[in-house]
């Protein structure tokens, strides 16, 4: 499969912090891609400097396949950071000026102003837009094209819960369409809601990629006690579907490898002649994994 | 390509209220200061009528009244230049396909089409005006010195673009217009007396606003009949700095030439090293 996005190497520096440190990504065709990391983890860096507005130091990158032209850009949607509109100018003619730049027909302004419930007010300047009617302008403007690669840094950024769902919407409807989309959040639920594949970015350095259900996903622990904990230690640490055992106390907190259940490990445990005083298991929430990934 | 950014300019100023604001004051203004001149009455014994309003000497007076107001001109770019950092919309439009050089192609051309417009305008009261009061004779040549037009079209690119370039720089609107303010008077001004005289007439804003020359009427020339005026009985000379040689414009319109580029190469390269 060819690269949609493919980053080297991709450094910059403000000062002495480092924003991005040797970065290297690719994302595939129809991936909904998510860039997780916290504030300041060099996501919006990343994504500025992919669609030319801050200039790396080092490193450089393709989309599909070739340098930045006017013609890639045309397949691109991007929303970066917070949307750029003239205030004093209407909806309609905000979006005329980017239609201009795109080459792209007048009669995609209606379009995409109906698909964001914009329509009425297409009129009404910016200025007196409200932030969530604002954000939905921004991904007006980013569909406006109909472009085959959605890059959309924090689309959710301040929105009431049902503005959020709007949007989540938005991009689940325009994934299904087969477009690739790159999501840079801070929000590990909005990644693991909508993404299919996620890079966990700190101090500008990647530190983890793959499938989001990979990640992400495998939130179980299970918790063991028996009577003799030395023998049940003996017997769990050569179980080759084991991923990590930590003593708690009384009881081991087990991590399973991928595709095995709490009723793997009392089968095991059983077949060794130790019975279980205590069998639990728990969801590892989410945000926890994520600090761990970040940790 | 052209085309287009001019399209663009056109979408982002036609509807921008100040835009129309400032391009209304200036021609109100012009208009009315050209009115107020014509309507004035200078008593100079031997001068009944006003030469200055007459063909050719019109041009002269025209262009260089135009020119007190092309500080409002260069206001108009660095309000819009300015809004483009404000706002972000440069960055918009490099995330949408413009390229940065485009960014700066597209004002320039914005600018030359003030500059256009502007020049026509003068063009037209200068008309209206020199037919109003010329008494046509054989000897009247009309366009004689209409070729300080173009040199009056030279000196508000040359405002205009060192205003995209102070704006480009500072990327705020007040205070790029405080900044140019400022140089224009008087940092230049001090800088230009540190250098010997023949430096000095070089500099950016010594050069462009001197381009277009002071009228007639405050330098009579020695050998014109007009010159001797009578007071209290004795004749005397008009005390006045000699006319500018036309020679002397030619230089100075080719240095506001090479300004003006190296305004806008400035700006193109700035805007392409920088982040947007």
């Amino acid at each position: 499969m060819s690269a949609i996005l493919e980053i080297n190497n991709l450094t910059k520096h403000y000062g002495r912090i480092h924003a991005i440190d040797g970065l290297n990504l690719s994302i595939e065709k129809g991936n909904v891609f998510g860039i997780l990391g916290p504030n300041g983890s060099g996501k919006t860096t990343t994504l500025a400097i992919v669609m030319g507005i801050i200039r790396p130091d080092n490193g450089n990158y393709f989309w599909f396949g070739q340098p930045t032209a006017r013609t890639v850009k045309q397949k691109i949607g991007a929303l970066i950071e917070v949307p750029y509109f003239y205030p004093y100018l209407s909806a309609e003619r905000n979006l005329k000026i980017l239609a201009e730049i795109k080459n792209v027909p007048l009669k995609n302004i209606d379009r995409v102003l109906k698909f964001t419930h914009l329509s009425e007010r297409k009129k009404t300047h910016y200025e007196a837009f409200s932030l969530g009617m604002k954000q939905r302008l921004a991904l007006a403007s980013v569909l406006l094209s109909d472009p085959e690669v959605l890059v959309l840094d924090e689309p959710t950024n301040g929105l009431d819960p049902e503005g959020i769902a709007e949007i989540r919407e938005i991009i689940k409807i325009e994934a299904s369409k087969g477009k690739t989309i790159i999501l840079a959040s801070h929000i590990l639920d909005e990644v693991e809601k909508v993404c299919t594949h996620v890079a966990v970015l700190k101090s500008g350095k990647l530190i983890s990629q793959g499938k989001v259900k990979e990640l992400l996903s495998s939130g179980e622990i299970i918790i063991v006690s028996a009577e003799n904990m030395e023998e049940l230690f003996n017997v769990l640490k050569d179980a080759d579907f084991i991923k990590a055992i930590d003593r708690n106390n009384n009881e081991f907190i087990i991590t399973l490898k991928e595709d095995r259940s709490s009723s793997d490990i009392n089968k095991f445990i059983f077949g060794k002649g130790i019975i279980l005083t205590k069998l639990a298991v728990k969801q590892r929430s989410l945000e926890s994994q994520f600090l761990e990934l970040v940790k | 390509m052209i085309k287009k950014l001019l399209k663009l300019e056109f979408i982002k100023h036609f509807a921008y209220t100040n835009f129309w604001v400032l391009t209304g004051l200036w021609a109100g203004l012009y208009f009315l200061v050209v009115l107020i001149v014509s309507l004035m009455n200078i008593n100079i014994p031997g001068l009944e009528s006003k030469p200055y309003l007459q063909f050719p000497s019109v041009w002269t007076t025209f262009t260089w009244i135009a020119s007190w107001f092309n500080l409002l001109l260069a206001i108009i770019i660095i309000v819009s230049v300015g809004n483009e950092f404000s706002y972000k919309t440069f960055r918009s439009q490099v995330i949408n396909g413009l390229s940065r050089n485009e960014l700066i192609l597209g004002k320039s051309l914005f600018i030359l089409l003030i500059a256009i417009t502007c020049t026509l305008f003068v063009f037209i009261l200068t008309l209206i005006f020199g037919i109003i009061y010329t008494n046509f004779g054989s000897e009247t040549s009309v366009f004689n010195k209409s070729w300080l037009l173009p040199v009056y079209f030279i000196q508000a690119i040359g405002y205009m673009t060192i205003g995209m370039l102070i704006a480009i720089i500072i990327k705020n609107t007040a205070l790029s217009i405080v900044s140019f303010i400022l140089y224009f008077f008087p940092v230049e001004v001090i800088i230009r007396n540190i250098f010997p005289d023949t430096i000095g007439q070089f500099f950016p804003m010594k050069i462009i606003s001197n381009l277009t020359p002071l009228p007639d009427m405050f330098h009579i020339a020695p050998a014109s009949s007009q010159m001797y005026t009578s007071i209290n009985g004795q004749q005397m000379a008009m005390q006045a700095t000699p006319p500018v040689p036309e020679l002397a414009i030619c230089i100075a319109v080719t240095v506001a030439i090479i300004y003006i580029i190296a305004f806008i190469t400035s700006s193109t390269i700035i805007v392409n090293k920088r982040n947007l």
